[in-house]
């Protein structure tokens, strides 16, 4: 099905090969989870099979690739589309359309097939995805994992041989990865197909594959059955830092209510964060993690409840003033970069507050060293890295000295080395005598960098309690069977 | 209302003549009458609370456009004055009204699917689609930015004209640079599903042009040329 003989690929604009000396062999049924950290060349291998890779996006290729027989780079994208399908992260982007069926008759719509012979496509993919009963569906009402099917269902309409999912579950939570996963084992079974998943947290799509390639630096670094470290297992920043336990009280919500117009966003939430503490906030999507946080910040407008910060009560205080006492970090690095260089993003926040240049300079200096960015302070910030345009977000966060950094879904489509990476430098403000409060959906991760997870269901506290001893408190409480089995889940497929 | 988007498109270009061709704040009155009644006879959400919180900026709008006319129109006495402005704000709200009442009972995809089983290249039909389908990403984007900003303290609790311009500079490049990304992604997930194969395409559904749209259109047609022509 996949033949790749030293096979390699690199973009004009790059020091170094996205995929190099690749020698890879792919039977027909057989699914393999692809897996490596950021930027090891997995999307890039997707975007290869499909044919996207030289013909819609360049990059020099070398060595050999055949693909269902023939080559990608010769059959162009719309050859290789009867024969390969491709599933990006991000569902929502991909749709072309309004509705489910519609979406899922784009492909057979445009290989001007019949009337008859689309809707019987449309009919088997909804099928074959598990996603039957979405057919009349407007897309925007659909959660994520619904989108999620429904794009693997328009691409399965196309009939393809070969589906590849390039990190379908990045922006998705663990019950709606669970169903994806459950939807990719399904069609494996009842299709036949070759299935491709390019993972960087494998052990999501446990049971999705019996078979794992870990791809670094462009490089196939193990070829085997499927096995992988879990974060558990990994360095843990809580552990190296002697056990740092919350210090005073920082902060402080009491019955915390707010709304969506007439949609209930939380109700009556309280939670504590002490110096030096870090609290994660855990849930599904919608489960109301993001609203606390904005919340908290003043952003969103709480009904009910208070909100105090070192014994001093904020409720009423505008935005502009918790600024210089709390920083939010948003999950997306590009929604905070808002100006031409490093160095004017580091301190445009005090700038706007009214701080002088002169007062604010040494600090952010300071930051801008401690986060590695000081070489690049004249650097327009959408030159740097995805990891450098993190570090930047959370050195102009902290460049007022907060007492508090929130952090929006922060290991969201990351992957492990990175999230260690940002899990160290959280314990790093921490030690530093600081609260931390971040909101996430993976237990692996939150697990494992936090003292305390506090769990939301519908906009409720469900659960609070160190992080030890959270995950096994769920068990027994029976709530969010999906959280625990994830956590507890052993290694290997 | 089941007629078919293009009779419905119809109906509204014809209203909106019907509406400029208006020469007394009368005729306009009655057409506003109309417009309303329709609302309610194909039951379209005027009670939606979105449209309410509109409503207000509307006829806010139509009152400045009426003190204009009547505190700053030349060569006229008090009453002349008063008729004009009522004629332009009552001509704006008949517009709007109409939009709204098109907008309201007509999915954009079935209009774009209708223009393109009438004829129209389906390329643009579906950059029509697309267009619809980013304005909510582009305003969830641009909360997201705005929510950032204030975060940092940039965005002032008190909008000045200084902070709406910081705010608007610095809402664009994130805004566009999200948006960038998910065209990429759009067009690869087009691209894949074969979209520009062909010079033509086939349809799931078919949307169906009867006698009585037929009728709507011809309809309307002569009442817009009888509008241009009487009024």
């Amino acid at each position: 099905m996949v033949e790749l003989l030293g096979f390699g690929a690199h973009y004009p604009q790059s020091a170094s090969d996205a995929l190099a000396h690749v020698d890879l062999s792919i039977g027909a049924g057989e699914s393999v989870l692809v897996t490596g950290p950021s930027g090891s060349g997995k999307s890039t291998l997707a975007l290869c099979l499909t044919g996207v890779i030289p013909n819609a996006v360049y990059a020099r290729l070398s060595g050999g690739i055949r693909v269902c027989g023939v080559q990608p780079a010769v059959q162009g994208v719309y050859d290789m589309a009867s024969r390969v399908g491709l599933v990006q992260q991000d569902a929502e982007a991909q749709f072309c359309t309004m509705r489910v069926a519609d979406e899922v008759a784009f492909g057979p719509e445009n290989l001007m097939c019949s009337q008859a012979e689309i809707e019987r496509r449309v009919a088997r993919s909804l099928k074959l995805a598990g996603a039957e009963h979405l057919a009349g569906r407007a897309l925007d009402e659909l959660s994520g994992g619904e989108k999620q099917r429904v794009a693997i269902a328009s691409v399965l309409a196309m009939q393809p041989r070969l589906l590849v999912l390039d990190e379908p579950a990045a922006h998705l939570d663990l019950r709606a990865t669970r169903a994806v996963a459950d939807s990719l084992r399904m069609i494996q079974r009842d299709s036949g197909l070759s299935v491709i998943i390019m993972e960087h947290k494998p052990w999501r799509f446990a049971g999705a594959a019996r078979r794992m390639v870990h791809l670094d630096e462009g490089r196939v670094v193990y070829d085997g059955p499927a096995v992988w470290d879990r974060p558990g297992r990994m360095h843990s920043p809580i552990e190296r830092r002697s056990q740092t336990r919350p210090g005073e009280p920082l902060l402080a919500v009491r019955g915390l209510s707010c709304s969506y117009g007439e949609r209930p966003a939380l109700a009556d939430v309280g939670l504590d964060v002490g110096r030096g503490e870090i609290v994660g906030v855990m849930g599904d999507n919608g489960s109301g993690k993001t609203s606390l946080l904005l919340s908290i910040m003043g952003i969103l407008k709480p009904q009910a409840g208070r909100v105090t910060l070192c014994g001093r009560d904020i409720t009423a205080l505008p935005v502009s003033s918790r600024a210089s006492h709390m920083g939010l970090v948003f999950q997306n690095p590009n929604h905070q970069l808002f100006t031409d260089s490093v160095w004017r993003e580091a301190v445009v926040g005090p700038l706007a507050r009214g701080q002088s240049a002169e007062k604010c300079g040494p600090a952010a200096m300071s930051l801008l060293h401690r986060f590695g960015l000081a070489d690049m302070r004249d650097r327009h910030p959408l030159t740097l890295s995805f990891g450098q345009r993190r570090r930047l977000n959370l050195a102009a966060a902290l460049i007022g000295d907060p007492d508090l950094l929130m952090l929006d879904e922060p290991f969201a489509g990351q992957d492990m080395k990175r999230a260690e990476d940002l899990a160290s430098l959280l314990a790093e403000v921490a030690d530093a005598g600081k609260g931390v409060l971040l909101a996430g959906h993976d237990p692996d991760i939150m697990a494992w960098c936090c003292h305390r997870i506090v769990f939301l269901e519908r906009g409720r506290v469900m659960l609070d309690a160190p992080a030890s001893l959270a995950i096994a408190e769920l068990a027994r409480r029976g709530l969010a069977q999906d959280y625990v089995s994830s956590a507890l889940h052993t290694d290997g497929a | 209302m089941g007629l078919n988007p293009i009779a419905r498109l119809a109906v509204l270009v014809s209203t909106c003549v019907v509406a400029f061709r208006a020469r007394t704040p009368l005729q306009a009155a009655v057409l506003c009458c109309a417009i309303s009644l329709m609302h309610v006879a194909v039951g379209a959400p005027l009670r939606q609370s979105s449209f309410r919180r509109r409503l207000r900026g509307i006829f806010l709008f139509a009152a400045v456009l009426f003190a204009s006319q009547v505190l700053l129109a030349h060569g006229a006495g008090p009453g002349e004055r008063v008729a004009a402005g009522a004629l332009m704000a009552l001509r704006f709200l008949n517009v709007v009204l109409a939009s709204h009442l098109f907008v309201s009972t007509t999915e954009p995809q079935l209009l774009a699917y209708a223009l393109m089983q009438a004829g129209l290249p389906y390329r643009y039909g579906f950059a029509f689609i697309a267009a619809v389908r980013f304005v909510p990403y582009f305003r969830d984007q641009a909360q997201t930015v705005r929510q950032a900003q204030m975060a940092r303290g940039i965005a002032l609790d008190r909008a000045t004209p200084e902070s709406v311009f910081l705010m608007a500079r610095y809402t664009f490049i994130p805004v566009v640079v999200s948006a960038l990304g998910r065209v990429e992604s759009l067009a690869v997930s087009m691209e894949g599903r074969c979209f520009g194969l062909y010079p033509a395409r086939t349809f799931r559904r078919r949307i169906p042009f009867g006698r009585l749209d037929a009728l709507a259109v011809a309809a309307s047609a002569a009442v817009a040329v009888l509008a241009l022509a009487a009024m």
